[in-house]
């Protein structure tokens, strides 16, 4: 017999490297990720979708200013110190005295 | 430049495996991947199982690197582990070593270490068939001691070491595998 017992062994088991490889790279240590690292690793294996999100978000946010007006003042209110500086003297310190302020 | 001989190279991966470096944790798994996946597939005889144990070993091994002493003896540390959770998978299986209590029946005939006969001399006499045939019929503990024997080229210190029982019942769990080897060739012939 020309060929060892332990390549005997070996060779009956040879069929398994594939899986023992496998199981190898996953046993290997991780590096440990800094800040960059994890930004990198988060955005580097879906770096289209994470761009597409990015350009619908600023679609959207690009039509809502476009689209939707600034609200406006309604027409006759006026504003709230505009009102009170118009008011009397004797009122405005009236109005002081029940909210319970000073002037 | 000189030539980088396997013991220095070796050593030098395992002062990289030290400070976890993927590159040289590679290296050393993978030279002893298949040796270690036979030596657990054939001790416990379960091919699948055998896929557990020797991942959980490798992973043992990246986790507890700080536990081995000496970077020389790195393969025979990772075939340690590897014994260490066959027989955690004996316990918890609840399957029976057969005869691991045959120690106490040492032969006298025993001599010392250098009358173990050489893995030449055993190759020379057996086939590889009758071998796997009678691995399969020797009890766990001789097996055992017999693969690392062949397997590796441990030696018999080395394989004290690894199964964690004394020198002397290495000898003789050697001692009766190789006559039940002799024996089975015998009663072929």
């Amino acid at each position: 017999m020309n060929e060892s017992l332990r390549e005997a062994l070996l060779e009956r088991h040879s069929g398994s490297t594939r899986t023992l490889n496998a199981i190898r790279r996953s046993a290997l240590p991780h590096p440990r990720l800094g800040l960059g690292d994890f930004l990198r690793e988060l955005y580097l294996p879906a770096r289209r979708a994470w761009t597409l999100l990015a350009l619908a978000w600023l679609l959207i946010g690009s039509i809502r200013v476009l689209i939707l007006p600034s609200p406006a003042p309604i027409e006759g209110q006026k504003d709230a110190s505009a009102l009170l500086a118009s008011l009397p003297l004797h009122q405005f310190d009236e109005i002081l005295h029940r909210t319970g302020t000073t002037r | 430049m000189p030539p980088v001989d396997a013991p220095s190279l070796q050593l030098r991966l395992v002062a990289a495996a030290r400070a976890q470096e993927a590159a040289a944790w590679d290296e050393l798994l993978k030279a002893q991947q298949l040796p270690l996946y036979a030596y657990v597939a054939e001790f416990i005889r379960d091919r699948e199982m055998a896929y557990d144990i020797v991942q959980e070993t490798f992973l043992a091994a990246v986790r507890h690197i700080g536990t081995l002493r000496e970077d020389g003896r790195f393969v025979s540390w990772l075939f340690g582990i590897a014994h260490q959770k066959c027989l955690q998978h004996f316990r918890t299986s609840r399957r029976r070593l057969r005869h691991f209590d045959e120690d106490a029946q040492v032969d006298d005939d025993w001599a010392d270490e250098g009358a173990v006969d050489s893995r030449e001399q055993l190759l020379g006499r057996e086939r590889t068939e009758e071998f796997f045939s009678l691995l399969d019929a020797l009890p766990a503990a001789q097996r055992s001691t017999l693969l690392l024997f062949v397997l590796e080229e441990f030696s018999l210190e080395e394989i004290a070491t690894i199964t964690g029982v004394p020198l002397g019942t290495v000898k003789s769990r050697l001692h009766h595998a190789k006559r039940a080897l002799r024996e089975r060739v015998e009663k072929l012939s």
